[in-house]
């Protein structure tokens, strides 16, 4: 038996919120009222869930008790437009919190488990310095997915976001484990100072594509703005694992239709000024 | 600046026209300037400008880069590979920022071969496509000439005291700008808690404005937030905020009518003294007796 939490937004704050109690760990046991006084942050005053949510603890669902992350934690429902919203699902561990709405930024960042699944658009930092778990995003989110905050060495170290529209700067910006997959289109520097890991952008990715990239795969599926100078042309080849990955890629629903589990890459290895050892592939039959 | 003046044997202005904004900098700081180790000034010092225009400092320079707007990610990059002994291939990449690279070549060797080398920075590196990131880079390529030699970097700040908010956050939170307090301790995140996003979001609900005109500087989207919320400008001028702000609170101009201490873009503090008598208080005055008001009614 898992808990399934709904909570319905009455009226979108003017004010930016500091969601950070909204995980599913800080709902599993508790009862109505005790939900309605979790904590929030208005600005800078202290709110609780009851001033802005109507608040219904439902029967389990059984199709979230399917999932795996929602058997072990329960299911956190948020329905309504979370865009001023911030840090939803932040250091969630496990569960799975469904939003029907756009969030605000910071969603999922420092998640180590769970699943964030977002049926809108999300806000900047989205899984920033997150080390396991997935994200799910139908719409499009802001910049520095999977990124590192400013003065940290490492990004995002575990775990999967998969972005159905497009995505903005710094996609997977020093990046050091893990997958951020994005259907749409993304802005400058994508994968920069990226250390380990991988980065997928389905439509045109703007300018720096990998700049400063340590290790790590960066695949572009369609023709990028430029690629920097100081990245060298190996070879065109079939790499072992993109039928693999293109396969898990579908299963999340993010399909390349122009693009087949056999398509051919052209290998450019860099950053030269950081080692050379990353590789950007770049789809050359994209039908 | 000091160091430039008496050691520098290699100028490099990037993005920036110290002739016209500058205007002692030449004279006292840099190329022009004769010091302790560069007695013969601007004949013992080599000159590069690197600029999306000529200018005033690119005509006095010994060789001048004219590059097509907001590349300064790219040039500072394959100046790094050059640095670095990495192998370019003319054929690949055969000019960036749309001048050659035998150019860059030329830049990269002067670098290597100077005893000192010292590179102004202006909005023209700061501000293009990639701003922060660009100076990130460039902060790399200083780092990586400091393998064949000493070489700084330095950002021309514009307006009188502007680094003096950055000094005063650093000491107090340790960071520079973009701090936010709302939850009891201060945060960092510029983009997130930046002025102009901030505004663009429509997040504020109240303003203090001091000593700045964000009428005059920022765009149009921004202005017409700012109006829709209480604000509260403190300033000696009449400037394009003034005349819409709820509360204008006019004080002493500092250096001239209110004594206090100028951060110099180099870092280093000068105090200026009080020269005449004014009917205002300062901003120091007018800010104190702020906090005090609002500590009182805190603890009412």
């Amino acid at each position: 038996m898992h808990t399934h939490v709904k909570l319905t937004l009455r009226t979108p704050p003017d004010l930016p919120v500091d969601a950070q109690s909204l995980i599913p760990e800080s709902f599993v046991g508790k009862d109505q009222a005790d939900i309605g006084a979790l904590p929030l942050l208005l600005g800078n005053r202290s709110v609780t869930v009851a001033d802005f949510f109507d608040v219904a603890i439902l029967p389990a669902d059984p199709g979230d008790g399917r999932t795996e992350e929602a058997r072990e934690g329960g299911t956190l429902h948020l329905c309504g437009d979370l865009s001023r919203f911030k840090h939803i699902g932040e250091q969630m561990a496990c569960g799975r919190v469904v939003v029907d709405g756009s969030v605000g930024s910071h969603a999922g960042a420092f998640m180590t488990g769970g699943a964030l699944d977002v049926n809108g658009e999300a806000g900047d930092y989205l899984g920033a310095h997150m080390s396991g778990g997935r994200i799910t995003v139908r719409g499009s989110a802001g910049h520095f997915v999977g990124a590192a905050y400013r003065g940290y060495v490492f990004g995002m170290t575990g775990g999967s976001i998969c972005i159905h529209g497009d995505a903005g700067h710094m996609v997977g910006a020093r990046l050091r484990r893990g997958l951020v997959a994005v259907g749409g289109s993304c802005g400058d520097l994508a994968a920069y100072g990226m250390r380990a890991g991988t980065v997928l952008i389905g439509g045109k990715s703007r300018v720096r594509a990998g700049a400063n990239m340590v290790r790590g795969t960066v695949i572009l599926l369609t023709p990028p703005e430029a690629i920097m100078p100081t990245f060298r042309y190996n070879c065109v080849y079939c790499p072992g694992f993109w039928p693999i990955l293109h396969a898990s890629l579908a299963g999340l629903g993010l399909d390349f239709p122009g693009v087949s589990p056999q398509a051919v890459f052209e290998s450019y290895s860099g950053d030269i000024n950081e080692g050379g050892r990353g590789e950007i592939l770049l789809c050359r039959n994209a039908n | 600046m000091g160091e430039a003046r008496n050691r520098a044997d290699l100028i490099i202005y990037w993005g920036c026209n110290p002739v016209e904004t500058h205007m002692r900098h030449l004279s006292r700081y840099s190329s022009l300037a004769k010091g302790l180790y560069t007695p013969e000034g601007r004949k013992g010092r080599k000159v590069v400008a690197i600029d999306i225009r000529p200018t005033p400092t690119t005509k006095g320079a010994d060789l001048f880069l004219q590059v097509k707007p907001g590349n300064t990610f790219e040039i500072a990059s394959v100046l790094r590979a050059l640095l670095r002994g990495e192998r370019l291939e003319e054929e690949a990449v055969a000019a960036v920022a749309g001048v050659p690279l035998a150019s860059w070549r030329e830049v990269a060797e002067a670098i290597k071969a100077c005893r000192y080398g010292v590179l102004f920075f202006g909005l023209g590196v700061t501000q293009c496509r990639g701003s922060d990131i660009n100076v990130e880079q460039v902060g790399l390529l200083i780092q990586d000439a400091n393998v064949h030699t000493r070489f700084y970097g330095l950002a021309m700040r514009g307006h009188g005291n502007v680094n003096g908010s950055n000094q005063v956050m650093t000491w107090l939170t340790g960071y520079p700008m973009s701090v936010n307090f709302s939850h009891g301790f201060a945060q960092f995140n510029p983009g997130e808690f930046s002025v102009l996003p901030m505004l663009a979001r429509g997040e504020p609900d109240a303003a203090l404005i001091v000593a700045t005109d964000p009428g005059a500087h920022l765009p149009a989207d921004a202005v017409r937030h700012l109006r829709s919320i209480p604000t509260v400008a403190i300033d000696p001028h009449k400037n394009q905020t003034t005349p819409w702000a709820t509360v204008v609170i006019p004080v002493a101009p500092s250096g001239v009518a209110a004594a206090g201490t100028f951060y110099r873009m180099d870092n280093v503090p000068l105090r200026v003294r009080k020269l005449i008598e004014s009917p205002y208080p300062s901003d120091e005055e007018v800010l104190a007796a702020m906090k005090e008001r609002i500590d009182h009614a805190l603890r009412a």
